[in-house]
């Protein structure tokens, strides 16, 4: 009865409750409706503890195990640790803690996201070839697009950034609309299902 | 035909190296290429240029390390916009990174002598995604008690009258999309649809085709979308800085990825065509 009906009726009551306050304006409803946005965050705040219990729980077992890469779950705890006493020492305002971000995070973020060219840069020589129709058309979009989005398209052609525009404005938009109209019914009925109690994957993981 | 052959198997080796090349060379010595602005960029200009002196504007900086390239010279661009036309700046973020990146941006304003607590604060980072933002879309306070130094809303001058999103002139999103807290989708939701406040994006080029239809449904009064974006509102401002000199470095980067699928293509069918031959 607690583990499963209880949980079922306070999902039931609070997700009525939400959806009632978006369309219907009554004092005592839309004042219970807001408190429990208020606690929201706070509930949420618990997720990076129990993200970082987990996360201290799959490296440490590669560790032990000595699993392959081991070493990186290592480098991951000596930076998790310093992060973790540098912030609750001298605060998250503190010029050491703005130098592992700005001089430590910051550029292997940037050196992470820039490796992307290279692989994308050797993928489309690879991959990108037209074999049929469909990926003769994709592969003219594509192209127009890329020499639309940068200056050089303009150099080969005053029209180009027009094109590429036009491309990404109607048929881009075309099937982006489909995606996410299609997507929000799916996400709708989703929601639906939860507050019914029809979908109980998040209390159990099974269904 | 032998060498079409050969150049569909290109050792990958020399495709970096080439890159490499290609994307230094104009970051060293940047070509100056001309480029034209498009409408998106002029339409989110003209959203910041209709604001009032004093105009209150959120940003909030949704995007971690990865995206700091490309959203980093979005916000410097939209802050010396806004501090041109003597907007007050609140910043936040729905990522627990993001404050840090708001920040590195916010230093720009230190230079043009804004005040901190008079003319921008940084609230920090609010939990909860959608419901964050829910929560002080209705009711300010009851998320945003302190700012990110610790100090009382209270004793903060520009927050005085700030009670919900619906005391906003203008909300911004700088936005890496999936991944992040509160996505795209989840401001258009909670600002605009639910409170009718005007919204405006910056985003990463590869959510910009995800984020279009936002702009031309006007759920969202602008649309920024990487790099270009970025050079084309530096360009408006008359202030060419950082994106404009990397636009050089991927209309280079751009060049060498097209000839390699020309290239790749050419070997392909010469490939078939030789295939062809020998099975005949």
């Amino acid at each position: 009865m607690l583990k499963r009906t209880l949980p079922l009726a306070i999902t039931f009551i609070v997700g009525i409750l939400m959806v009632l306050d978006y369309f219907v304006k009554i004092p005592s409803l839309n004042t219970s409706a807001a408190s429990i946005r208020g606690w929201m965050p706070l509930v949420t705040s618990f997720a990076v503890i129990t993200g970082t219990l987990n996360l201290v729980a799959v490296h440490s077992d590669r560790i032990r195990h000595r699993r392959p890469g081991w070493y990186n779950s290592a480098a991951l705890f000596l930076f998790l640790a310093v992060t973790v006493i540098i912030g609750l020492s001298k605060g998250t305002t503190a010029p050491l803690y703005r130098f592992l971000y700005d001089k430590i995070l910051i550029p292997c973020g940037s050196t992470m996201a820039g490796m992307t060219a290279f692989f994308i840069a050797s993928a489309s020589y690879r991959a990108f070839r037209a074999t049929n129709a469909d990926s003769t058309l994709l592969l003219i979009s594509a192209a127009l697009v890329m020499l639309g989005r940068v200056p050089i398209g303009e150099f080969v052609s005053n029209e180009m950034p027009s094109v590429a525009q036009w491309i990404m404005d109607v048929p881009n938009m075309a099937g982006q609309r489909v995606f996410l109209v299609c997507s929000g019914i799916g996400f709708m009925s989703q929601c639906l299902r939860i507050i019914v109690g029809l979908n109980r994957a998040h209390l159990s993981g099974n269904e | 035909m032998e060498v079409l052959e050969r150049i569909k198997s290109i050792n990958p080796r020399i495709i970096y190296v080439l890159i490499l090349v290609v994307i230094a060379i104009p970051l060293i010595k940047p070509f100056g290429l001309p480029m034209m602005v498009m409408q998106p960029s002029k339409d989110f200009y003209d959203v910041v240029e209709s604001l009032k002196p004093g105009a209150r504007v959120m940003i909030s900086w949704d995007y971690g390390a990865g995206s700091d390239v490309e959203l980093d010279p979005i916000a410097k661009s939209l802050l010396i916009h806004l501090v041109k036309k003597g907007a007050k700046i609140y910043a936040t973020s729905s990522i627990p990174d993001g404050p840090m990146f708001a920040e590195r941006s916010l230093k720009v304003l230190e230079s043009l002598n804004q005040q901190y607590g008079s003319d921008y604060v940084n609230l920090g980072f609010f939990a909860g995604g959608e419901s964050g933002i829910a929560a002080w879309a209705e009711n300010f306070e009851s998320v945003f008690r302190t700012d990110w130094r610790k100090t009382p809303a209270a004793q903060i001058p520009m927050m005085e009258g700030i009670k919900s999103a619906k005391d906003f002139d203008l909300i911004v999103t700088l936005n890496t999309g999936p991944g992040g807290y509160g996505t795209p989708d989840v401001w258009v939701r909670q600002i605009y649809v639910a409170k009718n406040v005007p919204l405006a994006m910056g985003v990463t080029a590869i959510m910009g085709p995800q984020t279009m239809p936002y702009l031309q449904s006007h759920q969202i009064a602008g649309l920024l979308v990487g790099l270009r974006s970025a050079a084309e509102y530096e360009a408006l401002l008359r202030a060419p800085g950082i994106a404009t000199a990397q636009m050089d470095a991927q209309s280079a980067a751009h060049t060498v990825i097209l000839i390699l699928i020309i290239l790749g293509n050419l070997g392909h069918l010469a490939d078939k065509k030789h295939r062809r031959k020998t099975s005949k």
